[in-house]
């Protein structure tokens, strides 16, 4: 039944928005800022578990920035840079290992070049990128991993 | 244990445009081994009360103290003290997170500091203490019972802690009246089995007439009647001002006064009123 | 100017940003302060509001000065030992500085003139020419309408789950970073749960309200355009017009 399908594809990506909203908010005085551990990204993971993840995060990350001391501008970019990640990770979502790693890359190239283009920091833009994906790696890797493996785990449960 | 509260005063957003008064002066004891029934309308203010008596919330102005040590004090004392005090927030079985139901229920104990074996003693006690059958639930996952079940495992969550103060808040929320039945027999067997102290916030006049030993009513936040069942459900048109209802016990007996009829209206519940009826009626 | 439609303010800020990089001497900084002012002064909103954008950037916003100033290469005005700020160097460091409260104070001023949820119909309506690319812009747009009203219930649900759970014993504060990310499975798996069981009703509910999707509805507050926005209009086009001249006559 479609109607029924579409709705619940959306409602669920809204709810891991909000979450991610949520989650960055509540843990605000890490999340901003230009070398951000995120802890919500590591919900990125989530993407390999459903597809309603991807526009999903992407809003959540829209919000956080919105509703946080952030302006429109990383709001954007940031959304933009998750929303790619998100895809990438759910079409590695077999490989399990590897399924992290697209966010990773994703942020470290476009909120990277964003902080060298836009923002002006000085170093070359390698190494703007090797920062962010530095903070993204921990993230993804460091809490996202182990989160998957716990999602994986209770899956059921949780009715992912 | 011995629970004083003492011009109790609690102020949310205080300095900001939302600043809302949530407690106001509020006073009053609760002797060991009592049932108190804590009633008032929806936003008088008797979750902030509970939240304060186990030191989740601390107080703007005024104490709580349990066996005269103040619950928000960071001495070992005080702390050993609020483990001894249970509470059972509304839908409890949101907090179920565990694999399995024993887990999920040695996660008090565990959290005391207790070795698995007696984690594990307590709370197979504490879920056949709630009615559950112990042996069969232990190794199932929470998440597969039913509403009921689920709400049980959650208290027997809290019991395995062996508090010797349980606090419930609404422990019959979103049950049909089986379930709130099961739920409010389950209580009693509770306080009969473990010689509790026992504060139940509810919005059921029945159970609260029923059960308790004193009556506490909020309005507004402040503490506004006080006493035994029986003095507090005779206040009818007080309570009537307040948003509150009778027993239906009370409730009838009334009607049937009003009607003429010489029937002692300050019963509780539906055993005296039958008492009654065949005294008067004969 | 909390008033103007939506679509407005977005394309506005949208014009304001670009108009920044294309901004190639102070002059042109200049006025595109000057009609940041204007712009502050007529939405009434504080400055201390927007001071708060810049917080998080304030160390990055510093360092780079910094670095510009000591780093760049060119004409030396005077020395410090080993240290030089050239006259580049200078030019450079408040050049890229400025752009960037600019550009900090431009994008916070849209968040503070619009509530999210007025944003998410602008966008939704801006989007909407691009449906026919398959762009589902009303799913999209509902999706983030959805997201934002639960962001505070979700912020409810998990306060009242770290109470419970403190109830029971559970330590969210002490311990390092892999005792604490343990400790909150207590506070994430009854989360979780919760989300996606407000999910699962709410898609239940709007099924049963006959929810089909973007076909065909209709919209409780009309989005039009008014007087306001023309004479806003007006105004951003002039403005992009002054800082392309800028730009060709300093340039």
């Amino acid at each position: 039944m479609k109607p029924t399908q579409t709705s619940e594809f959306w409602v669920q990506a809204a709810v891991i928005g909000s979450l991610y909203a949520a989650l960055t908010l509540l843990l605000s005085p890490i999340s901003y800022g230009v070398m951000q551990v995120r802890i919500s990204e590591a919900l990125t993971v989530l993407a390999m578990f459903t597809p309603a993840a991807i526009p999903g995060l992407a809003a959540g990350c829209f919000f956080a920035n919105f509703l946080g001391p952030n302006g429109v501008l990383d709001a954007v970019i940031g959304s933009l840079a998750t929303l790619v990640g998100a895809m990438g990770t759910y079409r590695l979502r077999r490989r399990f290992c590897w399924a992290p790693m697209p966010p990773v890359i994703a942020n470290a190239l476009i909120v990277g070049l964003m902080l060298y283009y836009v923002y002006g920091v000085p170093f070359s833009p390698f190494y703007c990128v090797f920062w962010v994906g530095l903070g993204e790696l921990v993230s993804c890797y460091g809490i996202g991993l182990p989160l998957a493996r716990f999602l994986k785990k209770r899956r059921s449960d949780l009715g992912l | 244990m011995r629970i004083e509260v003492k011009d109790l005063t609690h102020i949310y957003s205080e300095g900001m445009p939302f600043e809302t008064v949530a407690l106001q002066d509020v006073s009053f004891t609760v002797e060991p081994g009592t049932f108190v029934g804590l009633i008032g309308h929806t936003g008088s203010g008797k979750s902030t009360l509970i939240q304060h008596l186990n030191g989740l919330l601390k107080p703007m102005s005024g104490k709580v103290l349990a066996d005269g040590v103040d619950v928000t004090e960071k001495s070992d004392i005080s702390r050993s003290l609020r483990r001894k005090i249970g509470l059972v927030f509304q839908y409890p079985e949101y907090q179920l997170f565990e694999e399995t139901v024993l887990k999920d229920v040695c996660f008090g104990p565990k959290n005391l500091g207790l070795s698995q074996e007696i984690c594990e003693e307590r709370a197979m006690h504490a879920l056949r203490l709630v009615g559950l059958d112990a042996e069969d639930v232990r190794d199932r996952s929470p998440f597969g019972l039913s509403g009921g079940e689920k709400r049980r495992v959650a208290i027997a969550g809290v019991l395995a802690m062996d508090p010797e103060v349980l606090i419930l808040d609404e422990p019959t929320a979103g049950l049909d009246p089986k379930g709130h039945n099961d739920i409010l027999n389950m209580i009693q067997s509770i306080r009969q089995a473990r010689d509790l102290t026992i504060i139940l916030v509810s919005h059921n006049m029945d159970d609260v007439a029923r059960l308790a030993d004193r009556v506490l009513v909020m309005e507004n936040g402040t503490l506004v009647m006080e006493g035994p069942p029986r003095s507090i459900f005779i206040r009818e048109e007080q309570l009537r001002q307040l948003g509150l209802s009778l027993p239906s016990a009370t409730v009838l007996m009334q009607l049937l006064a009003g009607k003429g009829y010489p029937v002692r209206t300050d019963v509780l519940t539906a055993a005296e009123a039958e008492e009654e009826i065949i005294r008067v009626f004969g | 100017m909390h008033r103007l439609d939506p679509r407005t303010k977005i394309m506005g800020t949208f014009v304001f940003l670009i108009s920044l990089f294309l901004v190639n001497h102070f002059a042109g900084f200049g006025l595109a302060g000057l009609f940041l002012l204007g712009l502050i002064l007529i939405s009434g909103v504080p400055f201390r509001f927007l001071f708060r954008g810049l917080k998080p950037i304030l160390f990055l916003i510093v360092f780079t000065m910094l670095i510009n100033l000591f780093m760049t290469s060119g004409t030396p005005l005077m020395s410090l030992g080993p240290l030089s700020v050239t006259e580049e160097g200078l030019y450079r460091a408040s050049f890229m500085a400025l752009r960037l409260v600019l550009l900090i104070f431009g994008s916070s001023l849209l968040t503070l003139v619009t509530k999210p949820i007025t944003l998410t119909d602008g966008m939704e309506r801006l989007m909407s020419p691009f449906n026919r690319l398959g762009l589902p812009s009303h799913e999209l747009a509902m999706m983030m309408t959805i997201a934002l009203r639960f962001i505070p219930t979700l912020l409810d649900e998990t306060d009242k789950i770290m109470k419970a759970q403190t109830a029971r014993g559970a330590d969210f504060e002490s311990g390092n970073l892999f005792r604490r990310a343990k400790g909150l499975i207590p506070l994430l798996v009854p989360l979780f749960v919760s989300a996606f069981r407000i999910a699962a009703d709410l898609a239940m509910a709007m099924e049963a309200r006959c929810y089909r999707g973007g076909q065909g509805r209709t919209r409780m507050n009309g989005m039009a355009f008014g007087k306001n926005d023309v004479f806003a209009a007006l105004i951003l086009a002039l403005y992009a017009t002054g800082i392309y001249c800028l730009r060709i006559r300093l340039g």
